[in-house]
Order: structure tokens, then sequence, then C-alpha cells
């Protein structure tokens, strides 16, 4: 029994920190039906600045705002310098800047920071208490709580706020959205920002739980974010917070009871086999009328 | 009176010809031979994901070098190292390979790089008859039938009877869990230590894990429910550095049994990422930090200076590997392949940074001292050396 609450606990953890990655990834894509993998390298900048801020203040939460201030100035900047001017191209041009803007973003933090991974040990909320018979550290149940909120928000502002429902519309058609008079470019700008800071909170939760960040922590992300997104179907926010947890515990309990059949990065691409086999549209997804 | 002149005009000219062929006669004949200066190549991993290891073996290298021409080079020639990159990417190895023996001309090659890279780029070392020394490399086939391929660190079969022996004779345990990262490395380390151990060790709990594992708690929940039952004496932890975070997440557990490492772990940032956590952690590996010798000294302060981090093993054997190399040219004093490979094979007794290299066996496999390290207060210190010749061999 204790066991298997340390299961599903740590999967829940775990798929949290995917559904902090997965939202901002499924904003971009909503919007703008571009791959964003560099999403993975506002997220890997996001855990650095964290580390940074950590150092100089000793500050958690300082740590937690520097992470999801810079990624969301980087994600800005990445739309505004890089995917505007290419938005009239076919979508594998931005895809492939995409993917080199994150190459790019991989080897510059690692040659500033240095190619060995850093230990990163966060005190905050960090102690043992008792759960069903467990014995279980706090910070698993706040990166959990943490990334909830951060959903429900972004839910929030994404279906109640004016600029969220233009957002919506423009997703859905940009052109008839645009005629009506919703400014497309402020929107794009608008998700950026939203999406890139959560990728950089994602970043702060990653080192907070396991304690270490690398240079190269985004290569599994990159193309997890899309197999969550294609879980939650494309641009849904509820959909990929769901899509993120669901991956977070199967992974969790198939390593856990069968660990020399599949590695646990396996289970991510069958996953997302299946679904494009038998619903493309996501498990959330809804299907598009042609 | 007119004085005569003593030599005429063809005289002189006869003695200037004869001077300039005698000069040039004693010229060549002094000339040292061979090249102007040795060129070794070296190719690691220096971009991408492993890209901490191939700089820490780069700077190891170099420092090897560093020191030969400090004490005026092999055998009073000026020693140069050729890098290159393989990226961790087999086709780049053999690439790079070929590049250095063709274009670059070196003598002999070192690799500072993993399994993968160096059994592709072993084949066109042996082919062309130009010496290659693995420093770190584990898989077997590397130097299999390859007489010009040699290997200055442990096989990954030695490494895990020595883990065996530790296990059952200095922590007594008889049950134990084994993770072990699922590579050739992994997998063969894990068989020799279940093969040494026999019947004496029962293995109650056992996981794979690929190499991006950064959550080892699907397992560890597992291992802790064993503890609770009483049915756990020992964690055989067979990854590497990054996979510290699985020490740590042992611990926050509650897990109390002993845990043993290998030399993957052998990094100072095994104890950065673990934290607090890696005190007491044993490691199997080849660099020990407290022998006294002239040679780890200077490669520590060297390196400590150079990098601003506590070198580790991959560093140290690559340090290893070249100097291995550097003995061998010079005991040759020729600089063709074939006699550099005959005197690398018959290298005896070389007191290196990562343990003493006893003699290399007929498949060019360093027979060399083990150690097992324990964490102190941060620190990697000694607790056992493995010396016996026997007991060390592939």
């Amino acid at each position: 029994m204790a066991e298997i609450v340390l299961q599903v606990v740590d999967g829940l953890a775990i798929g949290s920190i995917y559904a902090g990655i997965a939202l901002g990834l499924t904003l971009v894509y909503g919007l703008l039906r571009i791959l964003h993998i560099a999403h993975a390298g506002v997220y890997v900048v996001g855990a650095y600045t964290a580390y940074m801020v950590y150092g100089a203040t000793g500050s958690p939460l300082a740590s937690m705002a520097s992470a999801m201030a810079s990624s969301a100035l980087l994600g800005f900047l990445i739309n505004r310098l890089f995917y505007k001017p290419l938005l009239d191209q076919p979508r594998y041009v931005p895809l492939m800047v995409s993917i080199a803007l994150f190459i790019i973003m991989e080897e510059l933090v690692a040659n500033v920071f240095g190619h060995y991974p850093k230990g990163f040990h966060v005190d905050f909320l960090s102690r043992d208490i008792g759960l069903a018979g467990a014995t279980v550290n706090t910070r698993k149940i706040v990166v959990f709580a943490i990334v909830l909120a951060a959903t429900l928000l972004t839910w929030a502002l994404t279906t109640k706020t004016r600029l969220g429902v233009a957002s919506q519309a423009a997703a859905q058609d940009a052109e008839t959205a645009m005629t009506l008079g919703v400014r497309i470019p402020l929107i794009i700008d608008f998700n950026f920002l939203l999406g890139s800071a959560l990728a950089g909170l994602a970043g702060f939760l990653y080192g907070y739980y396991y304690g270490v960040i690398s240079p190269f922590m985004g290569g599994v992300v990159a193309y997890k974010g899309l197999v969550v997104i294609v879980l939650g179907g494309f641009g849904s926010v509820m959909g990929a917070y769901l899509g993120g947890i669901i991956l977070g515990l199967v992974e969790q309990v198939m390593t856990a009871l069968y660990p020399d059949i599949l590695p646990r990065e396996a289970y991510a691409f069958i996953a997302l086999i299946a679904l494009l086999l038998f619903r493309p549209y996501g498990i959330f997804g809804r299907r598009e009328m042609a | 009176m007119r004085v005569q002149r003593a030599l005429s005009p063809q005289v002189i000219g006869l003695i200037i010809v004869v001077i300039i062929i005698v000069a040039a006669a004693a010229y060549f004949a002094t000339r040292p031979t061979g090249p102007e200066t040795i060129k070794i190549g070296f190719f690691a991993p220096l971009t991408g994901p492993a890209s901490a290891d191939g700089i820490a073996a780069r700077t190891g290298a170099e420092i090897a070098v560093e020191i030969l021409n400090e004490n005026g080079g092999i055998n009073g020639k000026k020693v140069e190292l050729v890098v290159y990159d393989d990226q961790l990417n087999p086709d780049q190895a053999i690439a790079v390979s070929q590049r250095m023996i063709q274009q670059d001309k070196v003598i002999a090659g070192v690799s500072g790089s993993y399994s993968g890279t160096t059994l592709a780029a072993s084949n066109v070392w042996n082919d062309a008859g130009v010496p290659l020394v693995v420093a770190y490399a584990v898989h077997p086939d590397i130097t299999k039938d390859k007489p010009y391929v040699f290997r200055v660190g442990m096989l990954a079969v030695t490494e895990g009877r020595i883990a065996a022996k530790f296990v059952m004779e200095e922590l007594g345990a008889k049950n134990v869990a084994i993770l072990n990262i699922d590579n050739p490395f992994g997998n063969s380390l894990v068989d020799s230590f279940k093969k040494t151990a026999g019947d004496r060790v029962s293995v109650v709990f056992e996981a794979k894990f690929p190499f991006p594992t950064d959550d080892f708690t699907p397992f560890l929940n597992q291992i802790k429910s064993l503890e609770d039952q009483g049915k756990l004496d020992a964690i055989l932890f067979v990854g590497y550095y990054p996979h510290a975070v699985g020490v740590k997440q042992a611990r926050e557990l509650g897990i109390k049994a002993p845990i043993v490492g290998v030399e993957g772990f052998d990094s100072p940032k095994f104890i950065e990422i673990a934290g607090p956590a890696s005190e007491g952690v044993y490691i199997v590996t080849d660099f020990d930090r407290d022998k006294q010798t002239d040679m780890v000294k200077e490669f520590i302060k060297r390196y400590e200076e150079k990098r601003n981090i506590a070198p580790d093993m991959v560093a140290a054997s690559s340090f290893d590997a070249v100097m291995v190399l550097a003995k061998a040219i010079e005991k040759a004093g020729k600089y063709d392949g074939k006699s550099i490979a005959d005197a690398i094979q018959s290298t005896k007794d070389y007191d290196g940074v990562a343990g003493k290299i006893f003699f290399f066996t007929e498949d060019g496999n360093a027979v060399k001292e083990i150690t097992v390290q324990v964490i102190k207060n941060g620190k990697f210190t000694r607790y056992k050396t493995y010396d016996d010749p026997e007991l060390l061999k592939p």
C-alpha cells in the first residue's frame, strides 16, 4: 500500500513538470501552428536563471519569479525575431529554425555555465510527512500544487478574459477574427509571454524537484512536450495539463511494474503512436469538422 | 716582389665545394630522423550531451602533453596534440580518425571517447597500422584482435568482479539490489558481478535504466519496501555521475543500505548533485586521489588550475593514455606503427595517475590496480586497493 502511494505521488509530481512545459507549448501551437521545439531551450534558460538567482539571493520565490520572467522575455524575442518574419513560409521553415535555435541555446548555456550538470538544491518546503501510511517529501506535493494553480490560472486567462477569448477566436479562425477587430500580433505576443513564463516555471520546478539542472535537460522534454500536447489535443489548456499528468503516471507505474521490458522514455512514444492511429485529435480534443 | 698567390681560384672553388659536401654530409648524418614534431591524434565528444566528459578527457590529455614538452618532449621532439570533436557520433569518429591519419599524419592516436565511437574508430586505426590508445571506453571488442589498439582503462568485467568481492567481503552483504544502466558497460559489469558472487549473494531486485534517467523512484520505492522487510543489505548502482540524482532520491526515501557505485560515479559532479546523500557511497574505480606520487599530485594541481574543478577518472585515464603512448614512442626510438605498437605491448609497471598498469594482455588491455573509494566529508577517499594481477586480469 505504502509503495502504491509513493509511486502515485512521484508520477503526479513528474507529470506536473511535463504539464508545465506542455501548457506553454500548446498555447503557441494553437495559435501559430508552429511546433515550437525551442520551447525546450526556453525551459533550460529558465532553469539556469533560477539557479543563478537562487545562488545570489537564497530566495526560492525570487528564483521562481526570475525564471518565469527571463523565459517570458526569451520566448517573446524568439517570436519577434524568428517566427514573425517567417509566418508566410511553409510550416517546416519555422520548425527547422526552431530546432536550430534549440541546439544553439543548449550549446550557449553549456559554454557559459559549463557542460557539466549543476547541483541545485533549493531549500523550500522540503520535509517528510506521513501520507496514507507512506513517508512522502512535501516537495513533491508542492510541485503538483504549483502546476495545478498555474494551469487553473492559465485556463482562466484564456477563457475568462477578453484577451483569452480573442486568442481562442484567433486560434480557430485567424482571418475571421481579424476582420472582427482582433489584434492578432498582440495576441501572439501574449501567448508567447504566458507560455514561455510557464516553461520557466517548469525549469525552476525541475531543479527544485531533482536537485540538478543541466544544459541538456531540454532534450527529453523537447519531444515529451510534443507528445503531451498531442495527447491532450493541440491547443487545449486542460488537455495539455491532463496529458502531462497521465504521461507522468503511466511512465511511473509501467516502469515500476515492467522495468525490463521498455525504458521509461518509450511510453511517451507508444502513447503517441497509439493516439495518431486511433484518436489523432487527442484524448481530450474534439474531432474538427472538415 | 710579388707574392705568389698560394691558391688558384679553381682550388678555392674546389675547397668550397668540398666543405659544402662535408657539412651537408655531417648535417644529414646528425640530423634527427623522423618527423620534426610528434603529432598525436585525439578525439572525444566536445559538443553535445557528453561534452562534459569529452572536455575533461581533452584537458587530461593536454596536461600530459604539457608535462612532456616541459621536459624536452619525446626524444627531443616537441609533442603536438591534434584534437577533434567526434560529437559522440560513430560516423564522425570514423571521419575524424581518417583525417588524422591521412591529412594530419599523426603517428598514433588517443581516444578520449565512449565505447560506441571508439569501437567504430578502432578499425580505422588498426587497418591503417597506426596505434590507438583508448583511455576509458569499456567495450571488449574495441581491442579484440586488433594488434594496433590498446586500452589503459579498466574492463567492465574486472570492475564487476571487484565490486562483487567488495560487496561480499567488505560489506558482508547477502541481499543485493541492482540498478544498472542498460548499455554494454552496465550489462557486462553486472554479469561479471553475478558470476563472481554466484549463490553467495541473492539478487533481491534488479532493474535497468537508459542513460537519460533522472527519476529512479519507480525502482527505489520497491527497494524501500524490501528494506522495510529486512531483505536488503546493499545496492549495486551502475550508472554515471548524472545518476547521482538516484542516490539522493534513495536517501530521501529513507533507504539506509550502503550504495556501491562504479567508475561512472567518479566525478566531483557526483558529489555535487547527490549533495549530502553522497556521504558513505562507495565507488569502484582506478583513480586513487590519495596516492601520494608526484605524478598524481602534479596532475591534480594542474587540472584544478585549468578547470577550477577536481579531476575525474575520465581525465586521469586520458592523461595515462598519452603518457603510456609517449613512453612507448620514446622506448621504440622509431616512429612507425609497428615499432610503437610493440613498445606499448611491452609496457611494464607504468605507475600512472589512474592506477598502476602491471602489463598489457595479448588483447591489448591493461592489467591494472583498482581502488574502492568512499565519499567522506564531500571527498573521494581511499577505502581499499586491489593490486593482485591475477584478480585483475580481464
